[in-house]
């Protein structure tokens, strides 16, 4: 049995994991408020929260509301979110063409870079505070896609070798700096996955 | 009390409480807590203590009611406030609320 408001919200922060953080954080707010101003009229914490609607009670209906919401939508609910994502981990395989190619082409490069920068600022700075238990589901699998993607590199550096039977300059540096940009963001996914599931 | 049919009256309760609340922002801002004992104490149906959070996110979602924040001795209240659409709804509603009471109360004659 609930004894304090603490208790209270955290079984609630648990129960709300399908909700998009930031609301999840604004009801559990919300919440807490009505919680501690009943405490401030003079009933006992653990009365207060025991006579408040059960967590499982309150998950259900504020969970029922999302999903209604977001049956109402035209595209689905993670639509954008994993537009974001694939928008972040694609152009790592255009962005490999350069070392087969041995050359820097900046006009086609440019729109691949657009669309990664599209898709940083959507994914690390737009959703990262709208994580919900599927997006999370999400990023995961996409992190572990940008590891494969490295062979596209490295082979097509192995394949210029070959073909050219000479260690080309250019190729080598493209491919540190591609490596370099390749671990930032890795590592960025990585960070925004643990915190969510902190 | 209710003896006969607790799914009537739950129905009942239900689609009265958005018509509730909106009568009760229509007086002035207010927050959810607020909100909720103004309902225990002039409603005549019990509302459980917590349930008006999906209700109010809900209207929220639909634009009928608008939220702002503002502090209050060191914490922040969220104020709920009705928007034009939540005065049309609202009207819509009373309309059609009194309509059927009055087909009611000329049955029971």
């Amino acid at each position: 049995m609930l004894q304090s408001i603490e208790q209270y919200i955290n079984e609630l922060d648990l129960k709300l994991k399908g909700l998009p953080k930031d609301e999840r954080e604004h009801h559990l707010a919300e919440i807490r408020d009505h919680l501690l101003e009943r405490m401030e009229e003079g009933d006992p914490e653990a009365r207060v929260v025991q006579s408040f609607m059960a967590p499982d009670k309150m998950s259900e209906e504020i969970l029922q509301e999302y999903r209604q919401r977001n049956a109402q939508t035209f595209e689905h609910p993670n639509y954008w979110f994993v537009l974001a994502a694939i928008s972040v981990i694609a152009p790592f395989g255009a962005l490999a063409l350069p070392i087969i190619q041995e050359n820097y082409y900046a006009g086609p490069q440019f729109a691949v870079l657009l669309q990664l920068l599209i898709g940083s600022v959507a994914l690390f700075g737009y959703f990262r505070k709208k994580l919900n238990e599927e997006r999370v589901a999400i990023l995961k699998k996409m992190g572990r896609l940008m590891i494969p993607i490295l062979a596209l590199p490295f082979g097509f550096f192995s394949f210029s070798i070959i073909r050219t039977e000479e260690w080309s300059s250019f190729n080598f540096i493209y491919l540190l700096l591609y490596l370099l940009v390749w671990l930032i963001y890795y590592i960025s996914l990585r960070k925004v996955y643990q915190s969510s599931i902190a | 009390m209710n003896t006969f049919n607790d799914k009537w009256n739950t129905q009942l309760r239900k689609g009265t409480f958005e018509l509730a609340i909106l009568l009760l922002l229509k007086r002035k801002p207010m927050y959810g807590y607020e909100i909720t004992k103004h309902l225990q104490e002039e409603s005549t149906f019990p509302i459980a203590d917590g349930s008006i959070y999906p209700i109010l996110k809900r209207m929220s979602t639909n634009q009928w009611v608008y939220s702002y924040k503002e502090e209050h001795e060191g914490r922040s209240r969220k104020y709920y406030d009705v928007t034009d659409l939540g005065g049309k709804v609202l009207e819509a509603r009373w309309e059609e609320f009194t309509n059927v009471y009055a087909f009611l109360d000329q049955l029971k004659k």
